[in-house]
């Protein structure tokens, strides 16, 4: 029992520490401003994040989420150009919802592995990006562009900004989701046995689609806090972003073999990366030494998954 | 090879003295002792949670004990790993294990140790005459080149064990092997192990077929809760004793009550069937197979392995598509046959393989038993967690679930307990219809009783239930009638006194289609069906692939 209790609550301990070890190095650290920083950079991959936790527990990756964020991104200045913030907004979460849905067809139909068929789809999406805008940047109207950036400033609520209250929304809607209803449970079901699902009667292909809509509809999210946070648009928006919100998932806890997280976990780790990143900034540290720190913080987390997984079982069988 | 001639057949090949092992919260091994003599086949037999897995693990160097120890012809020794063991020549037999599915058969064979020609490659040719040798004795004639993973579960079976030994093995261990053997596999299996006994090497032999034991074992152990009840020779004792001995049962209580926990005929009630399986067919697996429930009725699906049986359950469940058949429960046809709608209409299909197929075994047991009656348990999609614990504590408690608590994970149950959920979770859903796919294998005797007299309680309470078992035993007491099929087809029907294990076995061995033919000389018919009977597993996993 303490290995599962080291694997459920491993990661709350060390965010705490980290907490901890960053307040006593530093004077900054634990002021109103630094702290509403940490949560608003913690935004955009804890959006990823929370869509990619779905898929994963589902038993797949979503290797396009970057790809929608950027084409999302630049449909929504588009829009918002020709129609006005509020439908530029509105594009931006829809176009995301739908190449989700795409792409989840696409997975669940084809059968091939997810992970090549959204490698796949992530070039043909970021190739769509580049066909959309030329290759150029895309801007809204510059008297729009106060009116467009209004998703990344700071709200009345403490001056935390706007980003992160997004982020809250869309974390509580998914974890409902996954907590506690029967699509959540059919979602644990499939990723954690695909054929018994299917023999207790759960329709897999549209719960499959399902976690690909909703992980689009975060990455479209993404793309609007990043394209406002910018105040522009382009092809290469979020490039590799993927790949952290996947880390975010896998240092919460949440199982790479499907069937087995939640959605909290993914939060805890993308403040682990940003508290990392603003560790270093604050500290003075040189940030090339980052990208070393953070690989090594995933190997540990799926190290130590596995290894917790390879307990032996009790008797019996 | 080992040139192993038991110089002293009484000091054992290995000695376990005293072994302790203990996992959090429970203690698996409780001062175990075991000991193989050379040459013996030794059956190793316990309810699932005895220790008898643990017992193996612990010999097979995967587990080391935390008190007591192993000793090697005399010496102490302490296994690092699985590889010390197998260098020790200690050998486990698992279908799987050390075995790699896209090499050919010779490959797998040879594995590490190929003929080189001169140029230092691998003499192919020596390789696949070597690998011929090498499975000669074991009855299995196919083509050595051809991959692994393309042969049937036997004969995969048959190329481990065959591998096993020729690595020098002077202690094979053997667990439920015939569970996925054709009763021709069996035979040769049983040959092989003589041939094992005759060089001097031990085996160590563990089922939950009672027949075997007695067949092919010298010596039994009895394990139970973790300690070792009894050893000595197999000759000594008789059924009733091994099954008393195994479940701690008062063997009067064991005769009064049979050997299985049926009781009987069920009292017919509607007339009205609850179940109208009419002509289902499917390529190369079901040829109009037509199967009538009615409520109140234990109805047994019988035939050989690859006979359809299993096909014929999922094709009712929604689970295989069809290309001709309708399922018609209550009166009301499926329109459209899929497992969401069957389990709708009632449906409910306990699967052939419990890891597989049924149980998710990372979630807990109140995810498991919850898991098809969630649409039941939910209101506007929200699942009402008051609903799910009142339901899941009823069924843990009427099925007897052992485990520490409802939010225990499934995988870490016994078999028994495992298959017990599987149950609870269709029982939950309400349904009209049980269809039972082998639902005793491989669970211990304690459960298996328990699950036989829930079959009898729940048709009694007006539920159709389709009962598929390979033991004929089982088949005969629990069913009221029985539809034997063979070849996918339905080769006849028996009920009231018809239904007899000389019964079912006459209708599966009956000549098929021409009606002449007096003396249907079995010995002429098992060589010709080998390829088919070869092939037939396989058909599983194809057909599990459709969505």
């Amino acid at each position: 029992m303490r290995a599962a209790a080291l694997r459920d609550n491993g990661i709350v301990v060390a965010l705490a520490g980290l907490v901890i070890a960053l307040s006593l190095s530093t004077d900054t650290f634990l002021t109103k401003g630094n702290l509403v920083n940490v949560l608003d950079q913690a935004a955009v991959v804890g959006l990823l994040a929370c869509g990619m936790t779905l898929c994963i527990v589902c038993g797949m990756f979503d290797l396009s989420v970057s790809a929608v964020l950027a084409v999302s991104a630049v449909v929504s200045v588009l829009v918002t150009k020709s129609a006005g913030v509020p439908a530029g907004y509105a594009a931006g979460i829809a176009t995301g919802t739908l190449m989700g849905t795409a792409t989840g067809l696409v997975v669940a139909l084809s059968r091939v592995h997810s992970f090549i068929a959204t490698l796949a789809l992530s070039i043909v999406y970021r190739g769509l990006a580049v066909v959309i805008t030329g290759g150029a940047i895309v801007y809204p109207h510059a008297r729009q562009l106060d009116a467009f950036q209004t998703l990344s400033l700071p709200t009345v609520l403490g001056g935390i900004t706007a980003p992160t209250l997004v982020l809250a929304a869309v974390a509580a809607a998914c974890w409902l989701l996954l907590a506690a209803t029967v699509f959540g449970r059919g979602v644990y079901a499939v990723g954690g046995n695909a054929e018994a699902a299917r023999l207790s009667g759960i329709r897999t292909v549209p719960i499959r689609v399902a976690v690909f809509a909703i992980s689009g509809a975060c990455a479209g999210t993404a793309g609007l806090v990043m394209t406002t946070r910018a105040g522009s648009a382009q092809a290469g928006l979020g490039t590799l972003l993927e790949l952290t919100a996947i880390a975010a998932v896998v240092i919460g806890g949440t199982s790479i073999f499907g069937g087995e997280g939640a959605v909290w976990r993914c939060l805890a780790g993308a403040l682990i990366l940003t508290l990392i990143s603003n560790g270093f900034n604050l500290l003075g540290w040189d940030s090339t030494y980052k990208q070393v720190i953070e690989g090594l913080l995933i190997l540990a987390a799926v190290t130590l998954d596995r290894l917790l997984r390879g307990t032996p079982a009790p008797p019996g069988r | 090879m080992s040139p192993s001639t038991s110089a002293q057949p009484e000091a054992p090949l290995i000695e376990a003295a005293g072994v302790v092992k203990r996992f959090p919260g429970v203690l698996a091994l409780d001062g175990v002792s075991f000991g193989l003599r050379a040459g013996e086949a030794h059956a190793l037999v316990g309810e699932n949670g005895a220790g008898k897995s643990t017992l193996l693990k612990v010999l097979t160097g995967v587990y080391r004990p935390d008190a007591g120890g192993l000793r090697l012809r005399g010496e102490p020794v302490a296994f690092g790993g699985p590889f010390d063991a197998q260098r020790a020549g200690i050998q486990a037999i698992h279908q799987e294990i050390g075995l790699v599915p896209l090499m050919s058969v010779a490959r797998n064979l040879l594995l590490g140790r190929e003929p080189r020609n001169r140029l230092g490659l691998i003499d192919m040719r020596a390789l696949h005459r070597a690998a011929e040798d090498l499975l000669a004795p074991y009855g299995v004639r196919i083509d050595v080149r051809r991959p692994l993973r393309s042969c049937g579960v036997g004969t995969q079976q048959m190329v481990a064990l065959a591998r096993a030994v020729s690595v020098d093995a002077r202690v094979v261990v053997m667990d439920e092997p015939t569970s996925s053997l054709e009763p021709r596999e069996v035979e040769t299996l049983f040959g092989v192990i003589r041939d094992l006994r005759a060089r001097g090497i031990a085996v160590v032999y563990v089922s939950h077929r009672l027949d075997e034991l007695f067949r092919v074992c010298s010596r039994v152990t009895v394990l139970r809760d973790g300690r070792m009840v009894h050893t000595g020779d197999l000759a000594d004792l008789d059924r009733l004793r091994l099954v008393s001995l195994m479940l701690g049962r008062d063997m009067a209580e064991v005769r009064a009550e049979g050997m299985t926990k049926f009781s009987g005929d069920h009292e017919r009630a509607g007339d009205v069937p609850v179940l109208e399986a009419r002509g289902l067919t499917r390529r190369h697996q079901l040829d109009g197979v037509s199967v009538t429930v009615r409520p109140g009725e234990v109805v047994g699906l019988g035939g050989l392995l690859g006979s359809g049986r299993s096909e014929t359950a999922k094709a009712i469940a929604g689970a295989l598509p069809l290309d001709a058949g309708t399922v018609v429960v209550a009166g009301t046809p499926l329109r459209w046959p899929t497992t969401a709608n069957a389990t709708k209409a009632g449906i409910a299909m306990l699967p052939e393989d419990r890891k597989a197929e049924g149980i998710v075994p990372a979630l807990s047991i109140r995810e498991n038993i919850a898991l098809a009656a969630l649409p039941g348990l939910s209101r506007a999609g929200i699942v009402s967690d008051a609903r799910i614990d009142r339901i899941v504590g009823t069924f843990m408690k009427r099925l007897r679930i052992k485990a520490s608590s409802m939010h225990q994970r499934v995988g870490e149950l016994s078999g028994g307990n495992q298959q017990k959920v599987l149950l609870a979770r269709w029982l939950a859903t309400e349904p009209k219809v049980l269809l039972l796919d082998e639902p005793t294998r491989g669970i211990d005797v304690g459960a298996k009783a328990e699950v036989q007299t829930l079959i009898d309680e729940l048709a009694r309470e007006g539920l159709g239930v389709l009962l598929i078992s390979s033991d004929l035993e089982e088949l005969v007491e629990g069913a009221d009638r029985v539809v034997v099929l063979r070849d996918g087809a339905v080769a006849g029907e028996l009920t009231g006194d018809q239904v007899s294990e000389q019964g079912v076995m006459a209708a599966i061995a009956a000549e098929p289609e021409p009606p002449a033919a007096a003396g249907p000389a079995p010995g002429d018919e098992a060589p010709g069906d080998g390829a088919p009977a070869d092939e037939a597993p396989e058909a599983d996993p194809a057909g599990k692939d459709e969505n």
